[in-house]
């Protein structure tokens, strides 16, 4: 019973003797937009992994997820729950098209699945027209639509990370978690980007969660932000607050970022 | 006693087995890539070692250092013109390579010496001792010897020549080693040399209790290969215990339970064992099910 | 909003440039038109050949009916498995056992694809933690394991000595006829299902587990699928294995079964399952070849592999399917 999207609490990780992940707690509120900070190494990326089930938290930590527990979830249960998320390392399909990698990600939304498709495949064929369609759509807002027929291997970069978005907003989440989704980008491009992932926050009420390593991206979006270092949480607050504390300021004082500043 | 004799037997197999799984690990280690081709590239020093002892009469140990020096330099072969050209390329590319190197050697192996299974002479006779009714023949008491003294000379090179070092840093972490100053192409034509040696010792060891055909020693390979998913592909030391694990579980499950069933029996063993741990009992990191 | 950054694609054709959606009629007669028209003229030629020909011909269909599951295993979800020679040991013998019981060759079929979907359903449970060479030796020891079995059960089976079966589709020209139709109806089929929803899923899932996992979709239940679809087809091949032969010895699925059947979906492309088709034909063909010259096949096969494959880096196969991708659009 929570007025939360998402709330995390004392999660965990470990890798080996590693201690990538200390005790972080977070809660994301419906229709939010909270942005990550922190050096390289941090654990942010870490944390969202946590989330999505894809690394083990120690015994005591507690996940929900719209109201329900979470964290004894498989992976793929957590997705369907309506968490969203992009991968810092893209995670595509390089041999198949943009517009079958964005397609993929609408899996779970097919009326039939599994053996069924088996059975003859022609029962998703009919929602595949209604997909592509708004696969096509989500391609436009992001202006990429002219690579649908391209092999995603061929792509260039700045492509691949805005199909990524694509991918994941067509499985409809109510959540939807971003890792450096702006990484690699020009200045214009990063504002570019904030201003389509604003839009559609203002359109559809998604809750987003955004890591980043340009702290100014995310002034421009977020309302509050949570700063890690070395798996612990340094603070977190409304966004002018944060990046004005010392202690964040220090963090990233030999980092090469030219956005952390006061 | 005959459990013990059994746990002997299986000793001896297992020290067998751990050469073997032994020279895969440290191919493992250089290449990243399972060598489907090590039972045949090592059956090249039986069938060696077969003729010169039995058609050119050779004494034995000449014999079996050319036949091992034959097999190092077909692994070195496949080394050079196979897996460094495709080193690159995904997992399964060098699984389908190295089985067709296997193809392709056990081909030229029947046409070189026909289809017919051969008989390989012991190479030492008689009994090493008994003891409360267990007997040990001098040539159980060799393979364990060897297998001691070449895993023992491999652990102090590993740890204690430059070369050796070297391999271990290469095989943390390539890129690392690279800018170190470590020649990645030296430390895998070695680590393949290294492989091919001890498949070869192993093969020339058991060969007098197979009737020889190439596939014959394929099935003694491929259990080698099964103790080391068992031990999981860490280290020679995990290696080494998981030979012993499968000879000795092997041969007491023959010779207790059901004698005609090795694979049915390994197979349940590794599926139990991955079960609980997926990287085999000494490996490394756990996977998540997603 | 405003600014243009839109990313446009560039407008002249070239590697890199997308290229443009092919109407629905071209896919369509590749999916759908090639694999009919060959499976016609294979059938057509039926009548004509010899009965080594058709001997050579039937073997080869039966492989290639295994091969296009493995096809769909291997090339499309990623999962390496040389045990499939094991799943068509379990289907030719399910098959015979079913036959000799007095059922007649079509009311085998169901019982040994049942029978191999279920073994193919066990073999795959490993795969759900294990990957890559794991994998392939795990699924390697079922396939030895397999051919142990036959012979430890030979109160059952006639083990070493082989089981005899009588019954089966009447004659050997009318079994061939039944193969090129089954596996005429087999690739079209997994053309259509890998270019929708299904070809997706399996390819995210082969690509990145988590992205699969963040989609929502069921990585562990995906592969079991595939690894069942590839027994169910492996028992399909039964009957007519059985048909063709009339005896099973077990020496019949060694472990090379199974390391061929994995080779012949990696030579044809492991994109189309016509690829892993033509690849069990040159298989078969191969082997029969080289009967009288007994270690000849595999050198002229291990040696065709290695300079395929040798020849194909780089952009690895992919270099090969970028350039029938450029001819028949997207995979």
């Amino acid at each position: 019973m929570t007025q939360y999207v998402l709330e995390a609490d004392r999660l965990s990780v470990a890798f080996g003797g590693l201690q990538a992940l200390s005790d972080v707690s977070c809660h994301l509120a419906n229709g939010e937009i909270l942005g990550i900070i922190g050096p390289n190494g941090a654990g942010k990326t870490t944390f969202l992994n946590a989330i999505s089930g894809f690394v083990r938290t120690a015994p005591g930590a507690r996940l929900e997820i719209f109201g329900k527990d979470a964290s004894q979830l498989r992976s793929f249960s957590r997705s369907r729950l309506g968490l969203g998320r992009t991968f810092q390392s893209l995670e595509l399909s390089p041999r198949d098209t943009v517009l079958d990698n964005v397609l993929a990600g609408a899996a779970m939304r097919y009326r039939t699945s599994g053996v069924w498709d088996f059975l003859g495949g022609i029962a998703s064929r009919a929602q595949d027209r209604e997909l592509t369609q708004e696969a096509l759509e989500h391609l436009a807002f992001l202006e990429i639509d002219g690579w649908r027929h391209a092999a995603v291997g061929s792509v260039p970069y700045a492509v691949k990370k805005r199909l990524q978005i694509c991918r994941a907003l067509m499985a409809k989440p109510r959540i939807l978690m971003l890792d450096e989704p702006a990484s690699g980008m020009s200045p214009s491009e990063k504002e570019r980007l904030s201003h389509a992932l604003l839009a559609l926050h203002a359109h559809t009420g998604l809750s987003l969660l955004v890591i980043e390593h340009d702290v100014g991206f995310l002034t421009g979006m977020c309302q509050r932000l949570i700063a890690l270092n070395f798996g612990k949480i340094l603070t977190d607050g409304p966004c002018a607050t944060v990046i004005r504390d010392p202690r964040v300021i220090e963090a990233y004082l030999g980092q090469d970022d030219d956005s952390a500043a006061a | 006693m005959f459990v013990g004799q059994l746990v002997i037997a299986g000793i001896v197999s297992g020290a067998i087995y751990a050469l073997i799984a032994v020279g895969l690990v440290v191919i493992y280690k250089a290449s990243h890539v399972l060598n489907f081709a090590h039972g045949h590239v090592s059956a090249v020093a039986a069938f060696v070692a077969f003729s010169l002892l039995v058609d050119k009469e050779m004494a034995i140990p000449i014999a079996i250092f050319i036949a091992v020096a034959v097999s190092i330099f077909v692994s070195l072969l496949v080394e050079r013109t196979v897996i460094a050209p495709l080193a690159e390329e995904r997992p399964l590319t060098l699984v389908v390579a190295t089985l067709a190197v296997a193809m392709i050697i056990s081909g030229c192996l029947i046409l070189i010496w026909g289809p017919s299974p051969k008989e390989f002479p012991p190479l030492i006779e008689g009994r090493l001792f008994t003891v409360s009714g267990i007997t040990v023949s001098k040539a159980q008491g060799l393979m364990v010897v060897t297998m001691l003294l070449v895993v023992g000379m491999l652990s102090a090179f590993f740890k204690f020549t430059s070369m050796g070092i070297a391999m271990r840093a290469a095989s943390e972490n390539r890129t690392i080693a690279s800018l170190l100053g470590v020649n990645l192409r030296v430390v895998s034509v070695v680590s393949w040399g290294i492989g091919g040696a001890l498949g070869a010792i192993a093969a020339v060891l058991v060969a007098p209790q197979l009737s020889l055909t190439p596939d014959q020693l394929t099935a003694v390979v491929v259990q080698g290969f099964l103790a080391v998913v068992l031990a999981g592909f860490t280290n020679i030391g995990a290696a080494v215990v998981g030979g012993f694990i499968t000879g000795v579980s092997l041969n007491l499950f023959s010779g207790l339970v059901v004698s005609d069933m090795p694979s049915i029996f390994l197979l349940g063993l590794i599926l139990v064992v991955l079960l609980v741990r997926p990287h085999g009992l000494f490996g490394k990191s756990e996977t998540v099910r997603l | 909003m405003t600014a243009a950054v839109r990313i446009e694609a560039p407008a002249t054709r070239g590697v890199n440039s997308p290229a443009p959606q092919e109407s629905r009629s071209t896919r369509l007669v590749w999916l759908v038109g090639l694999p009919l028209a060959l499976a016609a003229a294979a059938a057509a030629i039926g009548p004509f050949l010899g009965g080594y020909h058709l001997f050579v011909l039937t073997f080869a269909g039966v492989y290639a009916i295994v091969a296009v599951g493995n096809n769909l295993l291997l090339g499309h979800a990623g999962l390496v498995s040389l045990g499939q020679g094991g799943l068509l040991a379990v289907g030719a013998y399910a098959a015979g056992f079913a036959m000799r019981a007095g059922i007649p060759w079509y009311g085998a079929l169901p019982i040994s694809m049942a029978i191999a979907g279920f073994v193919g359903f066990a073999v795959g449970l490993p795969a759900l933690r294990l990957s890559g060479h794991y994998l392939a030796l795990v699924t390697l020891a079922f396939a030895l394991a397999a051919e142990e079995l036959i012979i430890v059960l030979q109160e059952y089976s006639g083990g070493v000595s082989g089981m005899p079966v009588t019954r089966g589709i009447a004659g050997p020209l009318l079994n061939y006829e039944a193969i090129v139709i089954v596996l005429g109806i087999l690739l079209v089929s997994q053309n259509l299902l890998l270019q929708g929803r299904l070809g997706r899923i399996l390819h995210l899932v082969r690509d990145s587990e988590r992205a699969a996992a963040a989609a929502g979709i069921n990585v562990a239940g995906t592969k079991l699928l595939a690894f069942t679809y590839s027994g169910v087809l492996a028992g399909t091949a039964g009957p007519f294995f059985v048909s063709a032969t009339h005896y099973l010895t077990p020496s019949m699925f060694d472990l090379w079964l199974s390391v061929n059947l994995l080779v012949a979906v990696v030579l044809g492309g492991m994109n189309r399952p016509l690829g892993a088709a033509a690849g069990a034909l040159f298989i078969a063909v191969l082997i029969q070849l080289s009967t009288s010259y007994q270690g000849l096949a595999p050198i002229i096969f291990g040696s065709s592999v290695l300079l395929f494959l040798l020849a194909t880096r780089g952009s690895g196969l992919k270099g090969l399917q970028a350039l029938a991708g450029r001819l028949r659009g997207p995979s």
